[in-house]
């Protein structure tokens, strides 16, 4: 049987320290050992039975429950007051065959794997490599898991791929303590697996695109993911060029995305025109504090896997980096007209060196994260043709209101299904500002404020923006969640409201979601979420 | 291999870091020696995730005393998460 250890606490933090945060209690959940199951199916279902009954002990004592992967989520989006469940030791894999497909399934059995949500990139990476196969994209590291990278759309900057919830193909929720709690969600018009898998994980099946759709990104609070059928496709390569280019050339591949008629080409990725190739992933990096007329910019080309090919990375890495770091933060707090000067004299170690060219996979190219310690990072959605606009309106915010201690970067992603993925323009820019945690002084304001400027800039200037759930921002800003979702919120909103019980509506509530207003009890409306026939 | 309840504040925050001091006696013919990586609770899977070692400024001066075949060194080590 799965066992659950309970630790009484008086606080949580995430990885980078953005708390603390009150808590009661920490939930482990270890899986019932092989000897006594040696079907994996069978430790699974255990596991379930094991989940619902933590989500009646809390609901018995009134407690919230929140189920929480690695942490690596900078807002406090993971948290909970009363319960919270580390999710990490559940990384069951459980493989589908032939037999549990859907008669009428578009995808190919091959590229089709069920996880259990602790598993992290990493480890899923690994078990696809296993059967020659990568996931699609993930994002610049690979510490979350599974179920944490598509509560909150955890991406990437492949630009015509999207983020890790549109890989998935099936979730399978636990929605409260009863067996009919138990709900295995498809798209209808895309349906995966059969009725037959839903019940060999004593699932219900719900086949429907909106609930699908809203469940997909569900900020933690439709229940607990507890499985993911995610679609990979066969492994590939990753060529890593990074290059300086300038400025007005990187913006404007950034804005028009046409690598085609660009001035910028690099030479080896050319049709046999001469015209540039559109890469897989594009990032510009932008020392904001920087007068130079050049960007450094991070292209990525999709080969075919080929052995062998030169190792990606250094196997020893020197540590030179969090020391620095940390004397970083110190300098930053008490003098902050020092930062730009300290962000230069980092860039070797911030910033990705220049006429570097690598190839690996997508897994070997998205590898560990390097340092641990205080860090924030904000990280605002446009639309790619707004990129350049945004860029300089909150670029000039931090200058001039600052300066404060991190470096902006801009990714792009392809438009996501999922109801409130913040990827929700046809390309979204991502501008992300990243660093070290500073203590507000006379000199320099809080983050907190500091997100609160940026909101208002952006409204200022009339641009439509989303914000990514899992970073730092002003979460309290009033309407902010309709002025980015609008009627797609209540949408979301109502799907909650009929697929949870009043009870387990509040119990998978947190502070995030009545901060954000997302918590509200909408009426509810069992269309929303009704088993329809495939289409 | 996961530490949901660490409290370092450093490179191995949320990892479970098997730490060991050891002095390792190398004679003058054998050119290098061999660490076992055992599995144990907090290294279940015995597969390793990251090393590190370190030669104390006092590990050094032993090895300069004994000309090399003491020498003291500090490892941390994170073993993989097993696999199910
Ligand atoms: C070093 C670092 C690099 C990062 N790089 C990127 C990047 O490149 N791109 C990007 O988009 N983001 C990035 N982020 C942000 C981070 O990837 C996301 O916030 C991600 O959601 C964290 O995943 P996690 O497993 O740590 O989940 P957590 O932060 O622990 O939780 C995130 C949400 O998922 C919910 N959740 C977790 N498990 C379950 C479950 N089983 N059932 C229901 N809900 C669940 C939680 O309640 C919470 O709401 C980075 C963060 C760090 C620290």
């Amino acid at each position: 049987m799965a066992t659950t250890k309970t630790h009484h606490k008086d606080s949580w933090d995430t990885i980078h320290k953005n708390g603390p945060f009150p808590l009661k209690i920490i939930q482990i959940t270890n899986l019932a050992g092989e000897t006594k199951f040696p079907n994996k199916l069978d430790r699974y279902n255990d596991a379930t039975s094991e989940i619902q009954k933590l989500i009646r002990e809390a609901k018995t004592n009134g407690d919230g429950f929140r189920a929480y992967g690695s942490r690596w989520s900078l807002s406090d989006i993971a948290h909970q007051k009363d319960r919270m469940h580390y999710n990490g030791y559940m990384n069951l894999h459980i493989p589908v065959n032939a037999e549990d497909q859907h008669s009428q399934s578009p995808y190919d059995i091959e590229n089709l794997f069920y996880f259990q949500c602790g598993n992290t990139i990493k480890e899923i990476s690994h078990q696809l490599e296993e059967h020659g196969k990568s996931i699609m994209t993930s994002g610049a590291s690979n510490g979350q898991t599974i179920a944490g990278c598509i509560s909150t759309g955890v991406h990437g900057s492949a630009i015509d791929v999207g983020s890790i919830q549109d890989f998935v193909r099936g979730i399978h929720i636990i929605t409260g303590p009863n067996p009919e709690d138990s709900i295995y969600i498809e798209r209808n018009t895309k349906p995966a697996l059969n009725d037959a898998f839903a019940q060999k994980i004593n699932a219900r099946i719900i086949r429907n695109d909106e609930l699908f759709k809203a469940a997909l990104v569900s900020l933690g609070s439709f229940g607990f993911i507890h499985g993911v059928l995610i679609e990979g496709e066969d492994l590939f390569l990753l060529k890593r060029y990074v290059r300086k280019i300038d400025k007005q050339t990187a913006l404007q591949l950034a804005t028009t995305m046409d690598f085609a008629n660009s001035d910028f080409t690099i030479p080896e990725e050319v049709d046999q025109n001469g015209k540039g190739l559109r890469p897989f992933h594009y990032k510009v990096f932008i020392n904001q504090y920087s007068d130079e007329n050049e960007y450094v910019v991070e292209f990525m080309y999709k080969k075919n896997y080929e052995t062998p090919y030169p190792d990606p990375f250094p196997i020893i890495k020197q540590s030179l980096y969090k020391d620095l770091i940390y004397l970083f933060i110190k300098i930053a707090e008490k003098f902050p007209k020092k930062i730009p000067k300290l962000v230069k004299a980092l860039r070797k170690t911030i910033l990705p060196a220049v006429n570097e060219v690598t190839t690996g996979t997508l897994a070997e190219t998205f590898w560990d994260a390097g340092y641990q310690g205080p860090a924030f990072a904000c990280s605002f959605g446009v639309a790619h043709e707004d990129s350049e606009r945004t860029l300089e309106v909150l670029a000039k915010l931090t200058n001039d209101e600052g300066p404060f201690p991190g470096i902006f970067a801009m990714r792009f992603i392809k438009k996501s299904e999922a109801t409130l993925a913040f990827s929700k323009f046809p390309i979204t820019c991502m501008i992300e500002i990243d660093g070290v945690l500073w203590k507000e002084s006379r000199k320099l304001m809080s983050l907190e404020k500091y997100g609160r400027r940026m909101i208002e800039v952006l409204k200022e200037n009339n641009i439509p923006f989303t914000i990514h759930w899992g970073k730092n921002a002003d979460w309290a800003f009033p309407g902010l969640v309709d002025h980015m979702f609008g009627a797609e919120a209540t949408k979301w909103m109502k799907i909650r409201s009929t697929l949870l019980s009043e009870d387990m509506h509040t119990l998978f509530s947190n502070d995030f979601l009545d901060r954000t207003g997302l918590s509200k009890r909408e009426a509810t409306d069992d269309t929303l979420i009704a088993n329809l026939p495939i289409t | 291999m996961p530490d949901p309840l660490s409290t370092r504040d450093d490179y191995y925050r949320d990892k479970m870091v098997i730490e060991k001091d050891t002095t390792i006696k190398i004679s003058v013919t054998s050119k290098d020696f061999t660490f076992l990586i055992k599995e144990s609770e907090e290294c279940p899977s015995g597969r390793l995730h990251t090393v590190e070692y370190r030669n104390t400024f006092g590990g050094v001066l032993l090895s300069a005393i004994t000309f090399g075949r003491k020498r003291k060194m500090k490892i941390k080590y994170v073993c993989m998460k097993p696999n199910n």
